[in-house]
């Protein structure tokens, strides 16, 4: 009996020029791997509306596409929630400045993680560079391989190699006394 | 990275739960609109992926005025800018309520043009490119962020049935929003604009034509108001007392949200709204009133209305005088940040009280505008569609 076989990102994407309505499948396959990352990043409220966007801009992007070496759309659809969160965020440090609520740094406005489970995880996070925070989420939350990390940032998988190696010794500096000081809250 | 941290980092991650069914079916919609709209909407585009390039994109923009359709025709006559002048520019007496409420004076004291063919060109930022330490691709990455821009323009036929034909010009050539970008390109190397933003003119149609009625479609598809008013006489409703205009518009915000774009469910006076609904509907009701300031067949008693709805919202904040991209005099206003969809300047002429551009600012960077939109740097009445004004 023959078995038919899934179509991959790629050619439903292409299908999709013809046929809008078959982009239904790219969003179906990474709408909630994309939402609990932003939700994790910037909390649910925000996440919700960039999720969305992502997905109504990379549908109206989808002549755009190249596959790469892959044939999933994962990275590419990253790219587009990373870049909306970073022009987020521009235009939220705008607003605010603008609203006289900030004196000094506007940068400072916001945690770059949200993450209310894990105060210590997340004060870890924010003491990184952004470049080395991105690549290490993009890693354990986007769950994306290195050179997919690469296609979403636009380096080279060294540069990404190196970035984590750089994050990996900063994070073990940071967490390791909060790691101490939760065994001697236990004893 | 090491195991403890990435496993760390993986168990913080698994306890972020999956969007819940309405969350997906919210944002399922969106995606459903941006399909059926496909191709008559023009969609914000950024060319910020790594594969990216230009884009289609941003509102539209009519201001002014037309003959007569339905029960209120619009005008585009001078009004008593003096009191505009004082209202919005003069003495530590002015502000944002007071400048709007001059502005609403002038606007519902305009009259009906002759009968005709309205034209109208404007011009819109079709194309935003960034360009910074993280962006891609690679040889774009500086440590100097700048933007660079593309302009375009749009003409406008309107005829008084509703019928009518808009056409798209090509890009224009790169240019930077504001003197910061400049500086910052220069810091960066002056890199040649055309290779980092070449011109993208497959994006389309660039032509479209209306039959009768059709042109509402175009002209209050923003935020979907189109599919929330009456079909064929959309105003016919629209309450022109400042005060109950504010609550049929809010009802209408609610309307596109929850039962348009499948937000919510939640009651009409928002009581059980989450509070991202409520920032939405908010927001929504900000951009009702800027589409129908612009939508050229609201009626004089409509405008003022308008005017006098945006004046009682608090937090807007008077720029006072300056001019916009195309050299014209103008009165600016900062709508509050809930109110706006990051476009929050807005620009009036003094003399008719007709939006003639629309910005953001450029804050923490530098005090001056980013605009987007400008609109009827060309305009006036013609015998028929195709047509533009001799002068």
């Amino acid at each position: 009996m023959a078995m038919e076989r899934e179509l991959t990102d790629a050619e439903v994407i292409a299908r999709s020029v013809d046929d809008p309505g078959a982009f239904r499948v790219v969003f179906d396959r990474h709408f909630a791997a994309v939402h609990r990352y932003l939700h994790h990043r910037l909390g649910p409220d925000a996440a919700d509306d960039l999720a969305a966007e992502t997905f109504v801009r990379a549908f109206a992007a989808r002549e755009r596409f190249r596959a790469g070496e892959c044939d999933t759309a994962r990275a590419w659809v990253f790219a587009i929630a990373t870049n909306l969160m970073r022009d987020e965020a521009r235009r939220g440090r705008r607003r605010v400045v603008a609203l006289g609520r900030l004196a000094a740094e506007p940068s400072a406005a916001q945690p770059a993680v949200r993450d209310a489970t894990d105060p210590a995880l997340a004060a870890a996070l924010d003491a990184l560079r952004e470049e080395e925070r991105e690549a290490v989420l993009l890693l354990a939350w986007g769950e994306l391989s290195y050179e997919e990390i690469a296609r979403v940032t636009g380096v080279r998988p060294g540069t990404v190699r190196s970035r984590l190696n750089r994050a990996r010794a900063r994070l073990q500096e940071a967490l390791a006394p909060a790691v101490l000081e939760e065994i001697a809250c236990e004893r | 990275v090491s195991a403890d941290a990435l496993e760390r980092l993986r168990e913080a991650h698994d306890a972020v739960p999956a969007p819940d069914a309405a969350t997906v079916t919210a944002a399922r919609a969106r995606l459903d609109a941006a399909i059926a709209a496909r191709p008559a909407r023009r969609l914000p585009v950024r060319r910020v992926l790594l594969l990216a390039a230009p884009l289609a994109a941003a509102a539209v923009a009519v201001v002014a005025l037309l003959p007569g359709r339905g029960a209120g025709p619009a005008h585009v006559t001078y009004g008593p800018a003096p009191a505009v002048a004082s209202a919005c520019v003069a003495g530590p007496s002015a502000s944002a309520g007071s400048c709007l409420q001059a502005l609403g004076a002038v606007a519902g004291a305009q009259r009906p043009l002759a009968d005709g063919v309205w034209y109208q060109r404007n011009h819109w930022l079709h194309a935003l490119a960034h360009y910074g330490p993280h962006d891609v691709p690679p040889d774009h990455k500086t440590k100097h962020p700048f933007d660079v821009v593309r302009w375009t323009s749009e003409e406008l036929w309107l005829a008084p049935d509703g019928s009518g034909k808009l056409a798209y010009g090509n890009d224009e050539p790169p240019v930077f929003p504001t003197s910061a970008d400049r500086r910052a390109w220069r810091r960066s190397g002056s890199p040649d604009l055309v290779r980092l933003m070449p011109p993208a003119n497959n994006w389309g149609p660039k032509v479209t034509r209306f039959e009768a009625d059709e042109a509402d479609s175009w002209l209050l598809g923003s935020g979907e108001l189109y599919r929330a008013l009456p079909k064929g006489h959309p105003l016919a409703d629209m309450p022109r007392d400042p005060r109950r205009l504010r609550g049929y518009l809010m009802h209408v915000a609610w309307y596109q949200r929850t039962k348009i774009s499948g937000e919510g469910p939640c009651a009409a006076d928002l009581h059980d709204c989450s509070a991202a609904t409520r920032r939405n509907i908010r927001s929504m009701f900000g951009s009702d009133i800027v589409t129908l300031l612009r939508y050229p067949y609201s009626p004089p008693a409509l405008r003022r209305a308008l005017f006098a709805v945006m004046s009682g919202v608090p937090g807007a904040r008077l720029l006072g005088p300056l001019r916009d991209p195309s050299g014209r005099r103008a009165v600016a206003i900062e709508v509050p940040p809930d109110l706006d969809d990051g476009d929050g300047i807005l620009a009036f002429d003094p003399k008719r009280a007709t939006l003639i551009a629309i910005g953001a600012g450029d804050m923490p960077r530098s005090s001056e505008i980013r605009w987007g939109e400008v609109f009827a740097v060309a305009s006036g009445v013609v015998d028929k569609v195709g047509e533009r004004p001799r002068r």
